[in-house]
């Protein structure tokens, strides 16, 4: 966001602030305690905006898509000769299972498969839980209405645009979103934010 | 993007919306169907006559394929299995995998790792479409095999600046573009988008 003077009004404020936009890709481990946080900040909040402007003129814009092909998750697994032991399985070696390219090594731990999609994947802005609240305003397919986005693991979900302003603490510029999944499949997950 | 008034001209959208960029990096497996994906949004596309946003923005995509990406496998000897090929993970040698020492006496060399693969074969989707000849080679790269980027798996490459404006949808904010990586190679992906 363009840091703005404070001799400016409102209405140039409003029309000289540039969009800002923070997306990424996150894997989901599978655990059912994965998460992951990415922190934004709303610039010229505090001393330039008092929050009712804030609120009345900007607003804060949340997408998020859960699809498959988690990365390479930890698998327990016995190996013929070290026993039980854990490491990163990628996909390639996932699909090999036990009579590809590594034969005396049982990868297929079903939790781990790479198509499985993120379930009940939750949303927290500012250390609260926010999934709720939100909604499915969009009335998208795949929304719980009790755990959240992402119903059964296997099919792709998209929540559509979620305005999430009123949520977003409009007196300080520092804030965060926390991407929970609850469901323990693992998966994708991919956000787009916007301060327009 | 800024959310402008309908009753606007376009050349006060044009002004007032500023670019956006997004960009990120992906590492892409070697399975040969590796698809990485970029959704981003075009928020003020609304406010456009689908002619007016082609004659009055652009959006670019710039692509590269780099080295580094998952190691790639390793080809070695087994105590109990005899000569064997796995995939190298994302951990050091002698600390994950078969480690020296707990592995039944066997290592893993450090040499023969893939970290030299470059993505071979990759194509570009935009919103379903394979539209990686249609956009084809503007500038002129090396690299560039005839129908789509990276030619070997070991040389680095770079699109330049394609004009994509063409192949988005004016109608929908919402965007998708994939990068598919069919020369099983592996590799590392780093991708820019500016609408302007």
């Amino acid at each position: 966001m363009a840091l703005i003077t404070t001799n400016e009004t409102y209405g140039s404020k409003f029309m000289n602030n540039r969009p800002l936009s923070i997306s990424d890709e996150v894997v989901m481990d599978g655990t059912g305690t994965s998460e992951h946080t990415f922190y934004f900040h709303i610039m010229e909040t505090g001393a330039l905006w008092d929050g009712s402007f804030y609120v009345s003129f900007r607003q804060v814009l949340l997408f998020l898509y859960g699809y498959a092909g988690g990365g390479y998750p930890e698998e327990s697994h016995v190996h013929p000769s070290v026993g039980n032991h854990t490491h990163p399985c990628t996909p390639s070696e996932y699909a090999a299972g036990t009579s590809g390219t590594n034969p005396s090594h049982g990868h297929g731990n079903a939790g781990l498969d790479p198509t499985v999609v993120p379930k009940h994947v939750e949303i927290w802005i500012d250390g609260t839980e926010r999934t709720l609240d939100i909604g499915n305003p969009n009335s998208k397919t795949h929304y719980d209405t009790v755990d959240g986005w992402g119903d059964d693991g296997t099919n792709e979900w998209s929540t559509g645009r979620l305005d999430i302003t009123d949520y977003v603490d409009p007196t300080v510029q520092d804030h965060y979103i926390t991407i929970k999944e609850t469901g323990g499949e693992g998966g994708r997950v991919q956000y787009c934010l916007y301060i327009t | 993007m800024a959310l402008l008034a309908d009753n606007e001209t376009v050349y006060a959208k044009f002004m007032n919306n500023r670019p956006l960029c997004v960009n990120g990096i992906r590492l892409v497996g070697d399975s040969g169907s590796a698809s990485e994906r970029i959704y981003f949004h075009i928020m003020d596309i609304r406010t456009y006559t689908p002619a007016d946003f082609n004659n009055y923005r652009h959006v670019y995509l710039r692509v590269r394929g780099l080295v580094f990406g998952r190691p790639g496998n390793i080809t070695h000897g087994h105590p109990s299995v005899g000569n064997h090929t796995h995939p190298v993970l994302l951990v050091s040698i002698g600390t994950g995998f078969c480690p020296s020492g707990s592995g039944g006496g066997h290592s893993h060399p450090a040499d023969g790792i893939a970290t030299t693969a470059v993505p071979k074969n990759t194509e570009i989707w935009i919103n379903g479409t394979d539209r990686t000849t249609d956009i084809g080679d503007p500038n002129t790269m090396p690299e560039w095999t005839g129908s789509d980027w990276g030619s070997d798996g070991t040389t680095e490459w770079d699109t330049g600046l394609l004009d994509i404006t063409t192949y988005i949808n004016n109608t929908t904010e919402e965007q998708l573009i994939e990068l598919k990586e069919t020369g099983s190679s592996g590799g590392r992906l780093n991708y820019e988008v500016y609408i302007v």
